[in-house]
């Protein structure tokens, strides 16, 4: 069963209220979760972590702190949320920023859906949380990353429009998250410490996948690691692409789904709408915030 | 000894679900796999977990493996004896069996690596959560002799809604004594049954835990013979 940390005041925050261990405790019950661990002694209040643990192994969007505070805020106000941003019949607008899904991933990893999103400087409590929620989301649901994986970018640094392609093992090379030189694909899966975890998705394709800017910059490689330039959020960053890749279309655009829900509940609105080939086949398309 | 098929495919579950993995489930060395399982109930499921078969459910999406559904294990929960009798059950119906049941547990106070589960299920087109609640606190009070009782919303694969049955034991605090709810139709269509079945597994071991008013599970199986000469006199 997924447990998470959440931040106290980021989880009060979007829950709206703060309350006691025993008030909470009760209240998780209606998100089928546990109250795991809450250190309060000791501890300052902006450091906090409330440990949560889920028992539905079948209710990914639970699996956040945005999750566990939207079904909680929910019951307390018996107020269904409501997200603008996704499109509905008759009301899907043009995009403006794009990400060509080219034919090469068919075989790999065919399916993309992502998001531009802006608007708020995030905290390191937001970014740490980011990270669980592509960590639980990817490791539980998206099957150790080999159904769905989640990239996080930097708007700031991206040429458009982005290309999602297959390509020879050797024949790209960039500088990944956590280290300092450049290296081909090949010695990333065979070096990388996640790509000595992830790369048995991969080990019998013949090409691998790729995110790149117009220029050429490498954004990512899917499902294995982002570059350590475009794809090295930090604290403060305001602006980002969020995207996510896989072997099953419809546990992308769920997961999708669900961080732009999360995203939309922290207070991020959208910039643009970001189209993809395959995405906008669905009826869950992401449009822009009217 | 169970095949996956009945201990887990039949109940919806899917076959890369976690709880499934190697590490909480015991598997048979030799033999490894059954020679067959059932049709039409094979393909059936098989329909269910790819697609939803004709149940009006996405099912899990993925392709059903045919030859790990085979695979011998020690049974996991009692809720396979309610399967099995699914295909034969009458409509109304009450079932009730005991099942010992195989879990890869730490063993402590409240768990051990194996345990005897009650199991249930009522088949009728006029039973509803309410009467599930009414069968759960009967089992609570009047086996176990709990004196507090809650409900905690749950979740189980195989059942849609689920609940969980919490009672306070007087020095180990609150503990679930089981789970309870209403079969999906991705388990009950394929095994031929098309009314409401309110089903529960309910550890019997944890029953007697309350009954007897041990503090450990482990009491349970004591070599003092005169300790469980007096054990039951007191709870009778």
């Amino acid at each position: 069963m997924p447990k998470i940390e959440v931040n106290e005041n980021l989880f009060f925050e979007l829950l709206g209220e703060r309350m006691d261990a025993v008030t909470l405790e009760q209240l998780l019950t209606v998100a089928k979760a546990e109250l795991d661990g809450w250190q309060t002694e000791g501890v300052r209040q902006e450091d906090r972590v409330i440990k949560i643990e889920l028992n539905d192994t079948n209710r990914p969007d639970l699996w956040s702190t945005a999750g566990v505070a939207r079904q909680l805020r929910t019951y307390r106000r018996s107020v269904l949320p409501d997200y603008k941003f996704f499109s509905r019949e008759g009301d899907v607008k043009k995009a403006e920023y794009s990400i060509n899904v080219d034919k090469s991933v068919d075989p790999v990893r065919p399916f993309l859906a992502g998001f531009v999103i802006s608007g708020k400087a995030i905290t390191d409590a937001m970014l740490r949380d980011a990270i669980q929620t592509q960590e639980k989301l990817c490791w539980n649901y998206g099957r150790k990353r080999r159904s769905v994986s989640m990239g996080i970018y930097r708007i700031s640094l991206i040429k458009w429009p982005v290309r999602y392609h297959a390509v020879a093992p050797e024949s790209a090379s960039f500088v990944p998250l956590g280290m300092d030189k450049k290296m081909n694909l090949r010695d990333i899966l065979a070096e990388h410490p996640k790509g000595k975890e992830y790369g048995f998705i991969l080990q019998n394709e013949k090409t691998w996948p790729l995110l790149s800017g117009a220029d050429g910059g490498i954004l990512s490689f899917p499902p294995i690691i982002n570059s350590n330039d475009i794809g090295a959020v930090e604290v403060g960053d305001r602006d980002f692409l969020v995207e996510f890749t896989g072997t099953e279309m419809l546990s992308v655009a769920l997961s999708a789904n669900i961080v732009a829900c999360d995203f939309a509940d922290a207070g991020y609105r959208w910039a643009a709408k970001l189209r993809s080939r395959i995405i906008s086949r669905l009826p869950l398309r992401l449009t822009r915030d009217a | 000894v169970e095949t996956e098929f009945w201990n887990g495919d039949a109940l919806f579950m899917p076959q890369f679900h976690a709880a499934r993995d190697i590490h909480d489930v015991y598997y048979v060395a030799d033999p490894t796999r059954a020679k067959s399982i059932e049709e039409p109930y094979l393909s059936r499921v098989a329909g269910v977990h790819e697609n939803g078969g004709a149940t009006g459910s996405r099912g899990w999406n993925y392709g059903f493996d045919r030859d790990f559904t085979k695979r011998l294990v020690l049974r996991s929960q009692g809720t396979v004896l309610s399967a099995r009798q699914l295909p034969k059950a009458s409509v109304p119906g009450k079932y009730f069996g005991i099942a010992r049941c195989f879990r890869y547990d730490k063993v402590d106070a409240t768990h051990l690596s194996d345990f005897y589960q009650t199991e249930g299920i009522v088949l009728g087109d006029d039973v509803n959560l309410r009467t599930l609640l009414g069968f759960l606190e009967m089992f609570a009070v009047e086996v176990a002799g709990a004196k507090e009782v809650k409900y905690v919303p749950g979740y189980f694969p195989f059942t849609e809604p689920s609940v969980e049955i919490h009672i306070k034991h007087p020095v180990l605090g609150w503990f679930e004594l089981g789970g309870a709810g209403i079969f999906r139709p991705e388990v009950t269509e394929p095994l031929g049954i098309n009314v409401p079945v309110l089903a529960w597994g309910i550890g019997i071991d944890r029953m007697a835990l309350m009954a007897l008013s041990l503090n450990d599970l482990r009491e349970l199986f004591s070599y003092d013979i005169e300790n469980v000469r007096l054990r039951r006199a007191k709870g009778n």
